[in-house]
């Protein structure tokens, strides 16, 4: 009944009248996003896990105050999963990286041809530059390059204006471009190149 | 005019235009100097790298596993939220329990709880807990249920 076709806003209304079917619609076609955006705040697997039930709990609790008209219910969500990462941050006072879990996932893809070996290794070294940004810097270059979202969502979910999305955006840009630019030894071939397709 | 060579772009101005920040004339002022000068457009060219490896990356960020979806999806499930059924059990008894408690606390004023507005679940569940004293409507409603153990 609930497919991938069924409009969002027919599906929203069900689920803030608590049609169980619907919330699960609404989570099946949202976790995954979710997920990797409280994953690249994070960068922990555990964190990310957490703050993604939370984040649903939250959103399903309190659909009767989404407002279609203000905002998509991705960014609505985003919000709320953002919200929940600069939580876990706080609650943890330092961000902590866990190592094992970025070796796993660049690990996890199987037989390694040269061209996925490079590729990892470019993900790699964006994601080392990525962890020295500020939690702020790091938020507006991963909700930008992630989901492609314009600067007005990006405002939005981040609890500040377009111009100042945008700000942070360049400010992180430069100082990733900084960072990779003083290392070019250790950069493999890709970073800042020819980016693997 | 004459300005176009004189001076070459800042890196604040190379992210703003590879990160499409730029109004249509301030990149076809960019556009131009890039187009007189080798030394900004090998520079640019590097930040429109650090872009195409920042989309990959990015985009190539992890996705749960399908049991971690389905595992979590059980454990909302099982949070106090909005399932009709449950509500149409915990309602009742919500009054039930506030009937009982009012000649307890000889509280004068404790309103009934209306008809919930939209999400019926969320708003009798908040005022059953209320009701008893228990910790906070939110404590109780964000408390997370015990997992069952992940499915293979
Ligand atoms: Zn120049």
């Amino acid at each position: 009944m609930y497919n991938s076709m069924m409009d969002m806003q027919t599906l929203i209304e069900e689920a803030a009248n608590g049609s169980e079917a619907a919330c699960e619609a609404l989570y099946r076609r949202f976790v995954k996003r979710a997920y990797r955006l409280a994953y690249g705040v994070l960068l922990n697997h555990e964190d990310a896990e957490e703050v993604v039930q939370d984040s649903f709990a939250y959103a399903f609790r309190t659909l009767y105050r989404f407002n279609s008209e203000k905002s998509s219910f991705k960014t609505w969500l985003y919000t709320i999963t953002m919200s929940r990462c600069r939580n876990k941050r706080r609650r943890k006072l330092l961000p902590t990286v866990a190592l094992a879990d970025v070796a796993d996932w660049l690990a996890g893809g199987g037989p390694s041809p040269e061209r996925e070996v490079a590729a990892a290794g470019v993900r790699e070294t964006v994601f080392a530059a990525l962890r020295q940004l500020s939690p702020k810097l790091r938020e507006a270059v991963i909700l930008r390059y992630f989901d492609e979202m314009t600067y007005r969502e990006m405002g939005a979910v981040l609890g500040c204006s377009p111009k100042t999305a945008e700000s942070r955006v360049r400010l992180a840009h430069n100082a990733l471009y900084e960072i990779l630019a003083a290392q070019p030894d250790a950069l493999p071939d890709g970073v800042f190149g020819h980016a693997p397709d | 005019m004459h300005l176009i060579k004189a001076m070459h772009l800042s890196n604040d101005q190379m992210s703003a235009y590879v990160n499409g920040q730029l109004t249509a004339e301030q990149k076809a002022g960019v556009d131009a100097h890039l187009a007189v000068c080798p030394t900004c457009r090998a520079r640019v060219e590097a930040h429109e790298g650090l872009s195409r490896d920042l989309a990959f990356a990015l985009g190539s960020l992890p996705e749960p596993r399908a049991t971690s979806v389905d595992r979590w999806w059980s454990a909302l499930r099982q949070r106090p939220v909005r399932t009709p059924l449950r509500l149409a059990m915990i309602a009742p008894f919500a009054v039930s329990v506030m009937l009982l408690l009012i000649p307890v606390f000889a509280a004068p004023v404790v309103s009934v709880p209306s008809a919930p507005a939209v999400t019926a679940g969320v708003v009798t569940h908040r005022q059953s807990v209320t009701v008893v004293s228990t910790p906070s409507p939110e404590m109780v409603v964000a408390e997370p249920v015990p997992q069952p153990p992940e499915t293979p």
